[in-house]
């Protein structure tokens, strides 16, 4: 291959010109997912190894390996919410509605982990008993025992966000299921659900998740029920109509993400990165909420959402003056 | 501060991981310009990954974890080379055991071949340079170097491969030609 130019620059001009000809093809070289996969399980053995050396979940290890040597898992199905509710003792929180664990799944091996809840809501009129202790929280229209337009709203409303539990942690059991089959890898998955401290107005439940395969990922959902109406609370429901709830909301996560920035260097939020289509520009309906004890909206993120992966789950308190003279 | 160094293996690690499973193929790219075939350069990217997540505790400064990672790659990428288990283009070839991989078969076959020749980190600097398209600055920081030695590196490669693919140095191109 023998190349006439008499020119210097034409030739590096020339080579140049060659190996942007190629930049295609290099950059067409992708892993296959075989061996993405292969990358994943070696990441996972240094993670161990992590693990052994700092000598993290070091009980979690040890419970384990017990598990394995006795060649057992723990499996715990409860198939009826009032055996579930029975087991559990859940006090009544809010008074007319309760959160039981109606399912439990668990599974231990070396290199499987599971624990996952599924919480149910339950009105306390299907739940029955447990409501007499906390007769005094319950507000004097339930009292009367008759059922109210919004009595059967929330029915309504509870058996919609149950199924939609259901479905989220079936989902992820049957998940687990294939990975355990295949017989490769690490996993670890694990659902909790949790009553936040609430207004006598509010119930919420929080679904907390996580799964870990290759590399691990933290979740959560936040079902609001408005108890005096029944119905499921929306974030825009508690604004004044047309009003701009996103723009002082969104404002003021960005001076609290900037704020915790500069107090402490471990702390980084994708505010202003060099990756500008990463950086956190404004909530949206969609974001999850929360009221909590102090009625306040709470702003919650997942894993990965306006944060490197190592930030976690992160939440935002909203002070209550920043939504004054909007909020319902 | 990091005063635990628990502490601190938990963030990076994390951090860590999510950059290698964000970039996983750009280091699979460079370690196929070191590598003779796709199991090579898996096996790069793998060891890379194991020794980033290994290491991370000793991660200074979580900012420089791309750099960082980038680093660890290429230096598997330089070791790879210097492995003994690792058989050349041309052995593999002249065997006849083992037929040209899926990344041999660039349709510039005299390209791939010259810029084989290249010493280790100028064949870096070329391929961040003209594949990846990295400024010269990020080069430098990538390879630890000044940008003026990046530069030189880049000007002494360029001219190395248009000798190579001129024929000015008959040897490297007839060895070039007969590799198949």
């Amino acid at each position: 291959m023998i190349y006439n130019f008499s020119e210097v620059k034409d030739q590096n001009e020339q080579v140049e010109q060659r190996l942007q000809g190629m930049k295609e093809e290099y950059r067409r070289q992708e892993m296959s997912e075989a061996q993405l996969g292969q990358l994943r399980e070696k990441m996972e053995a240094a993670k161990m190894k992590n693990r052994i050396e700092y000598g993290k979940r070091g009980i979690v290890r040890a419970a384990a390996a017990a598990a394995v040597l006795a060649g057992s898992f723990v499996l715990l199905p409860n198939t009826s919410a009032s055996i579930a509710h029975a087991m559990e003792k859940i006090p009544v929180i809010g008074g007319i509605v309760e959160a039981v664990t109606f399912r439990n799944y668990s599974y231990k091996t070396e290199r499987n982990m599971a624990d996952v809840d599924v919480p149910q809501i339950q009105p306390t009129e299907i739940a029955g008993q447990t409501a007499d202790m906390e007769v005094s929280a319950i507000p004097p229209m339930e009292i009367a025992g008759q059922e109210t337009p919004a009595q059967a709203k929330l029915a309504h409303t509870a058996e919609k966000i149950n199924e939609e539990i259901r479905d989220i942690t079936d989902g992820l059991i049957a998940e687990f299921e294939t990975n355990l089959k295949q017989e490769q890898g690490y996993q670890d998955i694990s659902v909790k659900g949790e009553v936040l401290m609430t207004t006598p107005d509010y119930f919420t439940l929080k679904l907390a998740c996580y799964q870990g395969a290759g590399s691990g990922y933290a979740w959560n959902y936040y079902y609001t029920i408005d108890l005096r109406t029944g119905e499921r609370l929306a974030l825009r429901d508690l604004f004044a109509e047309d009003a701009d709830y996103i723009t002082p909301i969104s404002e003021n996560i960005k001076g609290q993400m900037q704020a915790q920035m500069d107090a402490d260097e471990n702390v980084y939020f994708w505010l202003n990165d060099e990756l500008e289509e990463w950086n956190f520009k404004a909530i949206t309906d969609e974001t999850s909420f929360y009221l909590n004890e102090k009625g306040n909206v709470v702003i919650g993120f997942n894993e990965g959402d306006v944060a490197p992966m190592y930030m976690g789950t992160v939440e935002f308190e909203i002070p209550a003056e920043v939504l004054e003279g909007i909020r319902k | 501060m990091l005063l635990f160094p628990e502490k601190r293996e938990k963030t990076n690690r994390e951090l860590i991981e999510r950059i290698i499973l964000e970039k996983y193929n750009q280091y699979y790219r460079l370690a196929c310009g070191y590598a003779r075939n796709r199991e090579d350069a898996c096996d790069i990217v793998q060891n890379g990954a194991y020794k980033a997540l290994r290491s991370c505790a000793a991660l200074e400064k979580p900012e420089y974890a791309e750099t960082w990672v980038y680093r660890i790659m290429l230096n598997e990428c330089f070791g790879h080379l210097r492995r003994p288990k690792a058989l050349s283009y041309e052995e593999m070839a002249e065997d006849g055991t083992e037929t040209p991989s899926a990344e041999d078969c660039y349709a510039d076959v005299d390209l791939r071949r010259a810029l084989d020749a290249l010493p280790d980190s100028d064949r870096a600097v070329v391929i961040l340079k003209y594949f990846e398209d990295r400024k010269l600055e990020e080069i430098a920081k990538l390879l630890d170097e000044n940008v003026s030695t990046v530069k030189s590196r880049l000007y002494r490669s360029l001219k190395k491969l248009r000798e190579i693919l001129t024929g000015v140095k008959s040897a490297d191109c007839r060895k070039a030609g007969t590799g198949r």
